[in-house]
């Protein structure tokens, strides 16, 4: 039962609080801190090992390498955790990097008081720590955060100027003991440090909140393309029907099952089974068209030489270019024609592109099919020298229903989905197709598939 | 002329109307039924010497459970099937004849829009004529 009085106070669930963030991003971030850490440890041995051999100043040199050595320790350890434990969940991941960031901390100050203390620039590097955890953390984190570094920071400068702990002397004695200075060096610390978190976490806000926004449209339009797929379905199934009774009712009387018909009715009622054939074809292909949007490849693929379902296509098709006087060059020069695909969706894919060709192509033209191997890929190439694409409709051409004026003249029944068709077949089997044609010169349609299991 | 019974089901009563025309213009007995059950019966009280049977009526595939009854029922079992199908099903598997008929023992797939030739050509050469 749904209490009347719930709590209507709507909730961001933990991870959509973190939308720039998954455990993927977060994995990475943790590795390129550990790297970063690396490159800070080098970057401060190196510094003050030249320091100790080319200066006079007396800062705790053992202290530090020592606090050195043991963050290398942590930070392997860091590593070795990152890369034995693989399956992390997005709280775990975040943990990690509050404890990285912890210890972070810790660390720097304890290095810091070993080194030359508020005479030690080093201090600035705690904005790093500000900058990183208002990115990654949540707005009040950050500022917990902040206040952490500003209390360490604070405390360390008090400690020394109040003798309470040795102070490592970099350039001026007096300068740590001033009590003046070490109070506003860190009221401008601290003001610093919480003016980067204000800013930062106030930039984040706003990404987060559009990230949001854009990610929950995106998933609006996911819903709305599967809506129009499942629409497509479910018309074109309800359309198929009514137009098969009309095809088969003509198909019937033009046979003269029915009695006799005069020539007049033949010809009307021929061109009127034209059309719902179109109709069918167009219905056919929309149905294909939708069921390959809503099936992944399917698993039962087999080895297919493509040579020779070019070749079985070519023949197929040989009777009607030769009608129109056209013939077939094969240049079918790849080393290794087989690719691990569907036979039926290539077969759909070459019979669209040939028949294009011979249907658009010239009286008298030529049809040429050329293969080749680069790259582990398979390219397959059909180009015909006939009417060409004008350029302005070449991004067009693949888009369903559309056909091009051109094409409407000399072919006038087409379905214009049969390349949308095709390009949808190629992508689904990770290949990908491009088309150069020049106006009345012809045109090539070039395909690609990769080969022996390397995808894309 | 030899003749023979034949029994279409199929929901769709106008192609029911084309097949009967084009069957009895070839001297074929036609009996009808526009369900599966309906049709089963018909199939012990009729005897039909053939049956066309559309696989997409009621459900999805329940041409599909009537070639199964026909083919378990011993009595029937050796009536030829003839199944009716639109090309490229919207279930979206394309029929294969080779394939299929291990587990759906049915003579004969034909196609949607129906050809008249050709349902008659299937249905004497399925009978034997």
């Amino acid at each position: 039962m749904i209490k009347p009085d719930m709590n209507l106070k709507v909730s961001i669930p933990f991870e959509e609080r973190f939308p720039f963030l998954n455990t993927d991003i977060l994995q990475a971030r943790i590795l390129w801190s550990i790297r970063l850490r690396w490159f800070a440890i080098c970057g401060y041995l190196l510094v003050t090992t030249a320091v100790f051999y080319f200066t006079d100043i007396n800062i705790n040199y053992k202290a530090i390498w020592y606090l050195l050595g043991g963050l290398s320790a942590v930070n392997l350890l860091y590593y070795v955790v990152q890369k034995i434990w693989k399956d992390y969940s997005f709280r775990a991941e975040l943990f990690m990097l509050h404890v990285h960031i912890v210890f972070d901390l810790l660390f720097l100050v304890v290095v810091l008081h070993v080194s030359g203390g508020i005479e030690n620039p080093a201090f600035l590097f705690f904005i790093f720590h500000a900058v990183l955890s208002s990115i990654l953390f949540s707005r009040l984190s950050a500022f917990i955060y902040s206040l952490f570094i500003i209390f360490l920071f604070s405390t360390l400068v008090l400690l020394e100027s109040n003798f309470l702990i040795p102070h490592y002397l970099l350039f001026d004695p007096h300068i740590y003991s001033n009590h003046f200075f070490v109070l506003l060096t860190i009221a401008v610390f601290g003001i610093t440090i919480f003016s980067t978190t204000y800013i930062c976490t106030g930039f984040m806000k706003i990404y987060r909140n559009s990230k949001r926004i854009i990610d929950r449209q995106n998933r609006r339009l996911i819903e709305a393309d599967r809506q129009k797929t499942s629409f497509f379905q479910f018309a074109s199934h309800e359309l198929k029907s009514p137009v098969i009774a009309v095809k088969s009712t003509i198909d019937v009387i033009l046979k003269g099952y029915s009695g006799a018909i005069d020539l007049r009715t033949v010809t009307l009622l021929q061109k009127a089974g034209k059309r719902a054939e179109q109709m069918l074809d167009m219905i056919t292909e929309l149905l294909e068209l939708t069921h390959i949007r809503s099936e992944a490849v399917k698993e039962d693929t087999e080895n297919i030489n493509m040579h020779m379902l070019i070749s079985e296509n070519v023949h197929q098709e040989s009777e009607v270019a030769e009608q129109k006087g056209q013939t077939f060059e094969l240049n079918l020069q790849a080393e290794n024609p087989i690719i691990q695909t569907d036979r039926s969706d290539m077969e759909k894919i070459l019979g669209n592109l040939i028949g294009n060709a011979i249907r658009y192509g010239k009286k008298e033209g030529w049809i040429r099919l050329h293969t080749y191997n680069k790259n582990n890929k398979l390219y397959i190439a059909v180009e015909d020298n006939g009417i060409g694409i004008d350029s302005n409709e070449l991004k067009n051409i693949f888009k369903e229903f559309y056909r091009s004026p051109k094409a409407k003249k000399i072919v006038y029944f087409g379905t214009g989905l049969g390349l949308s068709l095709v390009k949808q077949l190629i992508e689904k089997h990770h290949g990908n197709i491009r088309v150069k044609s020049e106006e009345g010169k012809g045109s090539s349609f070039e395909m690609v598939f990769p080969q022996n299991g390397s995808k894309k | 002329m030899q003749t023979a019974k034949i029994l279409i089901i199929d929901d769709d009563i106008d192609l029911v109307e084309v097949m009967r025309i084009t069957l009895e213009s070839a001297g074929f007995e036609v009996v009808d039924a526009q369900e599966g059950s309906k049709g089963l019966e018909k199939v012990t009280n009729e005897h039909p010497d053939l049956v066309i049977l559309d696989v997409m009526m009621g459900t999805q595939d329940e041409g599909f459970h009537v070639a199964y009854q026909l083919r378990s029922n011993p009595q029937t079992a050796d009536i030829p099937v003839l199944m009716i199908t639109a090309v490229g099903q919207e279930t979206g598997f394309v029929f294969d004849k080779d394939k299929d008929l291990d587990y759906l023992p049915v003579q004969e797939f034909i196609a949607k829009p129906i050809d008249p030739d050709l349902l008659i050509e299937t249905v004497k050469k399925n009978l034997g004529f």
